[in-house]
């Protein structure tokens, strides 16, 4: 054979078969890392992490060198089971996780090496709960349930985080995650909160199976940042919704209701915050829900959320306040609406555009000093307006501005017909009531007929005092402390004082005199002269003691009483004449309270009558002279008689005395009686008043004596 | 002696029938004289009679009507045309258009001098030979009555003699003066409020006139007023006001509701 004859033969058949030898044949250095011979391992050597199983490693060994650690991390991430290496397998992953070698592993993983784990294999494996709080911050956006994670190293993550206590333990499994800050509960209600907005306001997060998350606040938070809202003594919950992306705040302990919405926690206050989201090329205005009073709010701008019931210093900041029974809302400042859920005529829809909704839109303007705060009360649909405010009613538009009432023209061209008294402007019923205004003005609700009234009342003292010298003094005051000028007050009450000795009207003790009841004669003018119509219901009253006297109540509770009996006798019409239809001269007191000397010469020589009569036209229109109301002992002389007896018409001679007192400072009675019976003339709020008086001193004249001043009277009104 | 005593007797006897018969020259005449004069007197006092009452059936239809047509006998240009009954515009794209107290007393006038003649019918009720002229009415409105005074110069022509008739005055009771104040309150008020009606207003305007003041909302550009008396039935006052849509200023900060159509609330 040729030599290269020979090395062909050899190339082919030997060398195979050399080389599956040599495969077949470990290396003597190869042979050391024999599962069967741990005591082999050379856990120095990188190969051996590629060579053996990551479940034949001994983490105690492994430990002891750190970087026999590192080299494993390495090895593991180069075989796909750590995350961070050219390539990863979850699978591999899960397998690792599961291994029984993994818990040691954890405890020797070096905390520059957390973030190669695996958050949802570490979760899927069941061992997420090996997680340490260290851990589970580096992987907590991975981890897909935080009840799979142990709850004390959950919760001192949190704590550390966001100082904040968390409890997982009743979600539904893989429904609760935080992720970038966001604690999402997916359960049925789908809650969510971001976390760091409750950073040191020392709340414990409660995630419920249902989906929501309760946060309790059960710490005093430190004085400089504290939430209004909490105190010591109370807890509060407040629920995330994810799908709203809002928070609902059950602050059913303190006194405010339950609210669902977007809000922001900021320097210690609660906002509820807007949300305007894009829809069809336009905005659509999101709400924030009352849920307790079934309302929502639209907004434009922050929301303050109030711990307290709002006052007039509020009105110009953009607050609402729940009250606590969730009955009531109160909303101030501008730029927002208020959506009640009730609706009209049960159409099952929100259905703003036909106005089966109330819409309330608290309208302050800080141009013209004007605030704005609407309180509605949805259980007895009291709505109170101060200041500006927009209110849509149906389809109404009701408009509170300047101190009036407005109605909007809202409806459809070429319909209805609409008037004011079938109460189309209180489609829904509403009482509602305009402070802030010289008078209330209060419109009531269909069941009592769609009326509106202006609730001005003025209660006036007559004051009549007896000096040492024996001499007499007249007075007209003010029993209230009327803050603004009434105007057409629709109850009047005249009352008499008796101040014995020398107090002149000084309250002291032995007057009987009460510090309310000095002179307010500038006042008693500008109501006078602005109630020129004369349109007041007259209540008389002649008893010193009524007012005084505790066992009778004070001031404000005869005046109440008289009201309430006066509102039993419900208006019928807006209509001024019916408006007084059922009105009633009021009497009331001591008849001996009321000089006879006085008495004489009011009713013009006719002493001793303690009986006085209201000119109808006085007050405007008719008063029901057949059933005076009576109170006190005045009424005894009045008492059994089938209708009041219409005297002289004294009350004009009087009026004359009050507006000549108030307009050209007559000083007493007996002054203007001298003028009135001699020379001077009489200046009367109008000439309306003054021929009333003419009329029934003419009567008089006719009827009885001559007075003598008939003609000056006459000469005075023409 | 005899004869001169006859002589006296015959000259008394002369004298005293000169002056019987001049006494009966002179009663004859005053006789006739006041024959004629009471049957002058009782021709004129029922023309006189009869006109009056013509002018104060007639005084009430014009207070009436004129109530009706807002102060005018016809209704003016501005006036409504969609409604059943319309009404002049008092208010119209913001500016008062409402008719002065002296308007109204003359569109009063016009009514008395137009309908007048329907009642007078010629006189031919009356037998008497009666001419007249051209009646001329100037009414005013005072606070509880509108009164006018009729220029209306009638002869009553009987048995050759002429009786003249010339002016009668008539008042009927009207809240009109009141509804006129009661109108420029609502004018007034609403140029301030534009195109809202102001309720409390309007019921403060009701009591200081005592009439019942219903506001109707024909369309969202139209109110209609109406005033009644309660205690004068008939008496209706109506007016319309009339406002720009399209001029509505636009509300600071308002919510835009049409973006909430369709929202579904929890």
């Amino acid at each position: 054979m040729k030599k290269t004859t020979l090395l062909i033969i050899v190339c082919t058949f030997l060398l195979p078969i050399i080389a599956l030898a040599q495969e077949e044949t470990p290396q003597p250095q190869q042979n050391q890392f024999i599962a069967e011979d741990p005591s082999t391992y050379d856990y120095s050597s990188p190969d051996f992490y590629n060579q053996v199983d990551y479940n034949n490693w001994d983490w105690n060994q492994i430990s002891s060198n750190p970087q026999n650690v590192q080299t494993a991390i390495t090895a593991l991430q180069d075989q796909g089971i750590l995350q961070g290496g050219a390539s990863y397998d979850e699978s591999k992953a899960l397998g690792f996780y599961s291994d029984p070698g993994f818990a040691t592993f954890l405890e020797n993983l070096p905390e520059s090496e957390f973030e190669k784990l695996d958050g949802a294999m570490l979760v899927d494996s069941g061992n997420a709960n090996k997680l340490n709080q260290d851990q589970i911050a580096a992987n907590i956006d991975e981890i897909t349930d935080l009840k799979a994670l142990e709850g004390k190293e959950l919760n001192s993550y949190i704590q550390d985080e966001f100082a904040t206590t968390l409890d997982v333990s009743q979600c539904q499994d893989k429904k609760c995650t935080l992720v970038d800050g966001v604690l999402k509960n997916d359960g049925k209600n789908s809650n969510q909160i971001i976390l760091s907005e409750l950073t040191g306001k020392n709340a414990i997060v409660n995630t419920q199976n249902d989906g929501t998350i309760l946060i309790n606040f059960n710490q005093f938070i430190e004085e400089d940042d504290k939430l209004m809202f909490f105190s010591e003594n109370n807890r509060f919950n407040f629920i995330i919704n994810t799908r709203t992306q809002g928070v609902n705040l059950n602050l059913k302990e303190k006194d405010i209701g339950l609210l669902q919405g977007n809000f922001l926690f900021e320097k210690g206050q609660l906002f509820v915050i807007p949300e305007i989201n894009q829809k069809d090329k336009k905005d659509t205005v999101k709400y924030s829900q009352f849920a307790g009073i079934g309302a929502v709010i639209f907004t434009k701008t922050n929301i303050e959320v109030s711990n307290k019931p709002l006052t007039t210093s509020d009105g110009f900041s953009n607050k609402v306040y729940i009250s606590k029974d969730q009955n009531s809302i109160q909303m101030s400042g501008s730029g927002y609406s208020f959506m009640s859920d009730e609706f009209m005529e049960h159409v099952p829809q929100l259905n703003t555009r036909n106005g089966h909704r109330l819409i309330f839109t608290p309208q302050a303007n800080k141009k013209t000093n004007t605030p704005s705060i609407v309180s509605y009360n949805k259980k007895t649909r009291d709505l109170e307006v101060e200041g500006n405010a927009k209110i849509q009613n149906g389809n109404r538009h009701i408009k509170f501005q300047q101190g009036h009432i407005l109605s909007e023209l809202r409806s459809i061209s070429g319909q209805n017909i609409i008037t004011l008294s079938d109460q189309t402007f209180n489609q829904l019923p509403l009482n509602m009531k305009l402070k802030g205004k010289p008078g209330e003005v209060i419109m009531t609700g269909p069941d009592k007929g769609n009326k509106i009234i202006t609730k001005n009342s003025a209660m006036y003292s007559l004051q009549y005092n007896v000096d040492v010298k024996g001499n007499r003094e007249l007075a007209m005051e003010t029993f209230t402390d009327i803050k603004h000028g009434v105007k057409s007050p629709d109850i009047m009450v005249i009352g008499t004082r008796t101040y014995g000795g020398n107090c002149k009207g000084i309250p002291t003790a032995g007057c009987r005199a009460e510090k309310d009841e000095i002179a307010l004669w500038q006042r008693y003018e500008q109501i006078w002269l602005q109630n020129s119509k004369d349109r007041p219901t007259f209540i008389i009253n002649f008893d010193k003691d009524v007012y005084s006297s505790s066992d009778r109540g004070n001031n404000h509770d005869f005046m109440d009483k008289l009201i309430e009996a006066k509102n039993k006798n419900p208006f019928e019409n807006m209509g001024s004449t019916n408006y007084f239809e059922n009105s009633k001269i009021y009497f009331s007191g001591h008849s001996s309270d009321m000089d006879d000397k006085i008495l004489f010469k009011i009713s013009q020589g006719k002493a001793a009558r303690r009986n006085y009569y209201i000119d109808k036209n006085q007050l405007g229109g008719g008063v029901n002279l057949k059933n005076p109301f009576f109170a006190g002992c005045s009424s005894g002389p009045l008492v059994g008689k089938p209708a009041l007896r219409i005297d002289d018409g004294e009350i004009d001679i009087f009026s004359a005395f009050l507006v000549s007192k108030a307009k050209k400072g007559t000083n007493t009675w007996d002054e203007f009686v001298k003028n009135q019976f001699s020379k001077d003339k009489i200046t009367f709020p109008s000439r309306k008043t003054c021929l009333n008086s003419y009329s029934k001193l003419k009567l008089v004249d006719e009827s009885y004596e001559s007075l003598g001043t008939i003609k000056k009277l006459q000469a005075t009104c023409t | 002696m005899q004869k001169r005593g006859q002589v006296t007797i015959f000259i008394i006897i002369g004298i005293i029938i000169l002056f019987s018969a001049a006494g009966l020259y002179l009663i004859k005449d005053q006789f006739f004289q006041n024959q004629t004069i009471q049957d002058t007197l009782i021709d004129t006092s029922s023309v006189k009679g009869f006109v009056e009452s013509c002018l104060q059936k007639t005084l009430k239809d014009a207070v009436i009507h004129i109530g009706i047509n807002g102060g005018y006998n016809k209704l003016p240009d501005q006036s409504s045309t969609n409604a059943d009954l319309n009404a002049p515009y008092y208010l119209f794209h913001h500016e008062s258009n409402i008719p002065s107290k002296e308007i109204v007393e003359i569109e009063i006038s016009k009514y008395v001098e137009e309908f007048m003649p329907f009642c007078i019918n010629n006189f031919e009720t009356f037998t008497n030979e009666i001419t007249f002229k051209e009646m001329k009415a100037q009414s005013k409105i005072n606070n509880n009555n509108v009164a006018t005074t009729l220029s209306f110069p009638i002869k009553i022509i009987k048995n050759q003699k002429e009786t003249n008739l010339n002016s009668f005055k008539k008042q009927t009771p009207s809240s009109l003066n009141n509804a006129l104040l009661a109108s420029n309150e609502i004018i007034n008020y609403s140029l301030v409020f534009q195109n809202s009606l102001c309720l409390d207003c309007l019921e403060d305007t009701s009591q200081n006139n005592n009439l019942k003041i219903r506001s109707l909302e024909l369309n969202i550009e139209e109110f209609f007023y109406v005033m009644e008396d309660e205690n004068d039935k008939d008496f209706i006052f109506r007016f319309a006001t009339k406002y720009d849509s399209n001029t509505y200023e636009q509300e600071d900060e308002l919510i835009d509701f049409s973006l909430l159509e369709g929202l579904t609330i929890e």
